[in-house]
């Protein structure tokens, strides 16, 4: 078997192929520029970061999963994107240690953390679908390595900040850390019983369990950003006659305060998917127009308690909420023209690519947004929170 | 048509047709049995669900007015509806949704005197709508539980439903609470398929189906609103499935059953009928073969039974006709010895005339010519000695035909040992003298002639090198005697047995056709019988069997 070195090697080999196969196809490489000055360093603000009051930046934390995406925050302290929002959406260092851009704006330079993959391993591993369907539909028109750790990314229009994109999940590199790792903590049946076992994460929208870690000295609170965005989806033809105005603010104020387990406020815009609109190439045809249940995701209980309160408030005879499994409910938007309340990024990276959950056309009702809150031992080692509530040891290299 | 038939079909009918009626009265009576317990159980049925629904609606009750009483006395509802205080306002939209998870409800609704909805535990995001419907329709049904249709996310669940009210603050409030009535009466029944009870709204009849109802049972009803109430019932229908399918086992296995004995009872019947008839059979063939010079049938049997009388009596009247038949043939015999006598003085008369004739010629010559009597005499001496011959051989032959019988004690074994021993052509003749057997009183001359006749026919009958005849003795039954002479040879027919005892029928080239003739009639004028058993190819056995 090849040791490290020899593996090493042999991906800048293969990047350095592939960087040279890209530059082949999309046509003459352009001339190398000269490098434009260096952009100020980034850096995690401090007001992102949950620093530990008691231990070492070191050891674990053990994060009490409670649904899906816990665990997949665990496994993501190890893909980085090149480009960290944190929890304002201010751009930081992550497998990109710095950036900068051209004068026309459009070309951005990313140069490589010493723990991300050689440049050309990174153009190689941005050519998965998922990656690539992510570049292609952020309008970046090709991407060429520079050097081991240097890569331009150019862009079909120009922009001020560094581009969206490069902080996509989609585009995530391995990482190495030699800080406090995020490992899960042992099943327990009751979050309680977890925090009582010695857990040090635990993120939730419960208030009942809120209110019993505010009661518990040696743990603390703190609100996550506002993440998610509930919307109601109408599919063309689709209608949904209300005791009261889908979009008024008295309703999406009532279901905020009534409705909506965990905490939640009223959606306010602006909202990301009407400059995105651009993006659809044309009007598709008209969806079939299917009268049927109001759906939402299985196990969502926001989106539960949205639909059942907008069949409640509904005019309509026999209307009813049915909760379908995630994986088909975008299908049922999209292809059935169903209506449907789904939750959204509050903030989209690549807004063309999420677009694509509803059909053309279709009226997109924003209710509320709502956040978690993370639940952490006061021991626990520095945390980082970012634009999307994930959580990531702050001492990352 | 045969008596063995008409016996057969008289058993068979006289076992298939009590058979068949007694089969036909069980499963009657079964079918009678079984639609009554069928019966029985659809009403204990219809009163399971009529005490349901009585206990279900206490237990209802006394649940909604221990939620009136907490609500009542609960500072969150208070603060909630007096002071509009959010937190608990929110405490009061949950409350509906954890109460009836307690409460095992599936409907719980908490609302104001207008009629808006506070709390649904069924559908927790319907506060705050206006549904006075349900609290009104419960009002006017008086205390009864009625049947109601209550709004979910998912739907509508049909409920049985109370409800209770309570003050606060100089303001009422009323709870509505219900279980399920799928759960609990349609769905019970569910699993038999013989059953169905369904909810009939309005006045309307039910639907047409094969199913019977067996209950009808009127409750007010609520639909869902906009819809008024209507008058509804519940009716409980039984398909009869379950007694259909019972049936039809019971059918089968009535078939079954049929058919095997049916088919036994035949079987025995045409066994029994054969049992029965073979008897008369035999008899009927025994019979048959009586006549008057055939009077030796034996019709012995050891059967008890009518069939066993009849036997013995057939046996007894061939006695009687063998006695009248030997009377019958002693007076032919008679007569016989008339037309003898004068056959024989004809005979006699016939041979005397040439002697007669010579006597007169030597009578003439004698007084005529003296000298040439002695000529004479050698001239007619062949004449006188042929008549002189004539009239012995004729003398002879009469002997032979008519003997006088002289009964006398005789050894029959010390009898058939000398016979065995000068008629013995080269070691092909044996004797199996039995024991104890007493002498019997016949002539022996007779019976000697019998014997030899019978000897004489066995051994010329064998075909064989390795042929033989066996004369055997034993006493009979009676204190008699029974001579069998059995041979190894040819045997008959059935067609030369029938002819066997006519006079000059011989199946011999040079025979007389006389030898079992003479031998029958010697046997009978001893008082006795001879029967021949033969078959063809293997032998024949006479048996003669003399009285004591």
């Amino acid at each position: 078997m090849p040791n490290n070195t020899d593996r090493t090697a042999l991906h800048r080999a293969v990047g350095r192929a592939l960087a040279t196969l890209l530059v082949a196809a999309c046509g003459s490489p352009p001339k190398p520029q000269p490098a434009p000055p260096p952009a100020p360093k980034p850096t995690i603000h401090a007001e992102c970061v949950v620093a530990g009051e008691t231990a070492p930046d070191s050891g674990t934390i053990s994060l009490a999963a409670l649904t899906g995406d816990d665990s997949t925050m665990v496994r993501r302290q190890w893909a980085l994107p090149p480009v960290r929002l944190d929890c304002a959406g201010r751009p930081g260092p992550g497998a990109a240690k710095s950036w900068s851009a051209d004068q026309s704006r459009r070309s951005w330079t990313i140069v490589l953390a010493e723990s991300a993959p050689d440049a050309g391993e990174v153009v190689a591993l941005w050519r998965e679908p998922a990656a690539a369907a992510a570049l292609q539909s952020a309008g970046v028109r090709w991407i060429i390595p520079l050097d081991l750790r240097r890569l331009v990314v150019e862009m079909e229009q120009p922009s001020e900040a560094v581009p969206a994109v490069l902080s996509d999940r989609a585009l995530a590199l391995p990482a190495d850390s030699s800080g406090p790792a995020l490992v899960l903590a042992p099943a327990a049946k009751d979050p309680r019983d977890a925090l009582e076992r010695g857990a040090t994460l635990l993120r939730t929208s419960d208030s009942d369990l809120l209110a019993y870690a505010r009661r518990k000295t040696d743990l603390r609170v703190v609100a996550l950003p506002w993440s998610r965005i509930y919307s109601l989806v109408l599919p063309p033809g689709a209608t949904l006659a209300l005791t009261a105005a889908s979009d008024s603010a008295a309703l999406r104020a009532g279901l905020a305060k009534d409705v909506v387990p965990g905490e939640s406020r009223p959606a306010v815009s602006p909202f990301w998917w009407p400059a995105a609109a651009s993006c659809r190439a044309a009007a598709a045809g008209p969806a079939p127009q299917r009268r049927g249940p109001l759906l939402y995701a299985e196990g969502d209980s926001v989106a539960a308690a949205l639909a059942g309160r907008l069949v409640a408030l509904s005019d309509e005879s026999g209307l009813t909420a049915r909760g379908v499994p995630r994986g088909s409910l975008d299908s049922l938007l999209a292809r059935e023209g169903r209506a449907a309340v789904i939750d959204l990024p509050k903030r989209a990276l690549v807004p063309c690519r999420d677009l694509n959950r509803w059909p053309t056309g279709s009226n997109v009702v924003p209710l509320v947004e709502t956040r978690e809150s993370a639940v952490i031992r006061r021991s626990s080692p520095a945390l980082a929170i970012e634009y999307d509530g994930t959580l990531r040891p702050a001492q990352v290299k | 048509m045969k008596f063995r038939t008409r016996l057969f079909l008289a058993l068979a009918l006289a076992g298939v047709i009590p058979l068949v009626l007694l089969a036909l009265g069980v499963r009657r009576e079964v079918d009678r049995r079984l639609t009554d317990e069928y019966r029985a159980r659809v009403d204990g049925a219809v009163r399971s669900i009529r005490a349901d629904l009585t206990r279900e609606s206490t237990g209802i009750q006394g649940r909604l007015g221990a939620f009136a009483a907490q609500l009542a006395g609960d500072d969150r509802f208070r603060q909630a509806v007096v002071d509009n205080d959010p937190a608990s306002r929110r405490w009061v939209l949950d409350w509906g949704r954890s109460a009836i998870r307690q409460a095992g409800l599936a409907v719980l609704q908490l609302q104001d005197s207008g009629g808006r909805i506070l709390s649904s535990g069924q559908f927790r995001q319907e506060y705050d709508r206006v549904r006075p419907e349900l609290p009104a329709f419960l009002a006017r049904s008086g205390g009864w539980p009625a049947l109601a249709e209550a709004r979910t996310p998912e739907g509508t669940v049909l409920a049985l439903v109370r409800s209770d009210s309570f003050t606060v603050a100089g303001r009422r409030f009323t709870l509505v609470g219900g279980v399920a009535a799928e759960g609990r009466f349609l769905g019970p029944l569910a699993g038999d398929s013989g059953f169905a009870v369904r909810l009939v709204r309005g006045d309307s009849s039910p639907p047409a189906t094969a199913a019977a109802v067996a209950a009808d049972l009127p409750i007010p009803f609520l639909p869902l609103a906009p819809a008024p109430a209507t008058p509804a019932r519940l009716v409980v229908t039984q398909t009869g499935a379950t007694l259909a399918e019972l049936r039809r086992g019971v059918d089968r296995w009535f078939i079954a059953v049929l058919l095997a004995t049916t088919l036994a009872t035949v079987i025995g019947a045409a066994w029994l009928s054969a049992r029965i008839s073979r008897p008369l059979t035999g008899l009927a063939e025994q019979t048959a073969a009586i006549d008057l010079d055939r009077l030796d049938h034996d019709f012995a049997t050891d059967r008890t039974d009518e069939i066993g009388a009849l036997s013995r009596l057939l046996g007894a009247m061939v006695t009687r006709l063998r006695i009248g038949a030997s009377r019958l043939r002693e007076a032919e015999r008679r007569v016989a010895m008339g037309d003898l006598a004068r056959q024989v003085n004809h005979d006699v008369k016939n041979g005397l005339v040439p002697i007669r004739n010579v006597l007169r010629h030597f009578d003439e010559v004698a007084q005529q010519q003296p000298d040439s009597l002695a000529q004479l005499y050698s001239e007619r001496r062949g004449t006188l000695e042929s008549s002189v011959a004539y009239l012995e051989t004729l003398a002879r032959n009469y002997a032979r035909i008519s003997p006088a019988p002289s009964r006398e004690p005789c050894d029959v074994n010390a009898l058939v040992e000398q016979l065995v021993r000068g008629n013995d052509p080269g070691g092909r003749l044996t004797a199996a003298l039995g024991a104890g057997i007493a002498p019997v009183p016949v002539d022996r001359l007779m019976l000697r002639r019998v014997l030899e006749n019978l000897i004489g026919n066995g051994l010329e009958s064998l075909d064989r090198a390795d042929g033989a005849v066996t004369v055997s003795t034993e006493a009979a039954t009676g204190g008699g005697v029974r001579i069998t002479v059995a041979d190894t040879g040819r045997g008959m027919s059935r067609e030369e047995l029938n002819h066997a005892f006519d006079d000059f029928f011989t199946t011999k080239p040079g025979g007389t056709g006389l030898g079992l003739s003479i031998a029958r009639r010697l046997v009978l004028d001893l008082g006795g019988t001879l029967r021949i058993q033969t078959e063809p190819g293997v032998g024949t056995r006479a048996v003669v069997e003399l009285p004591p």
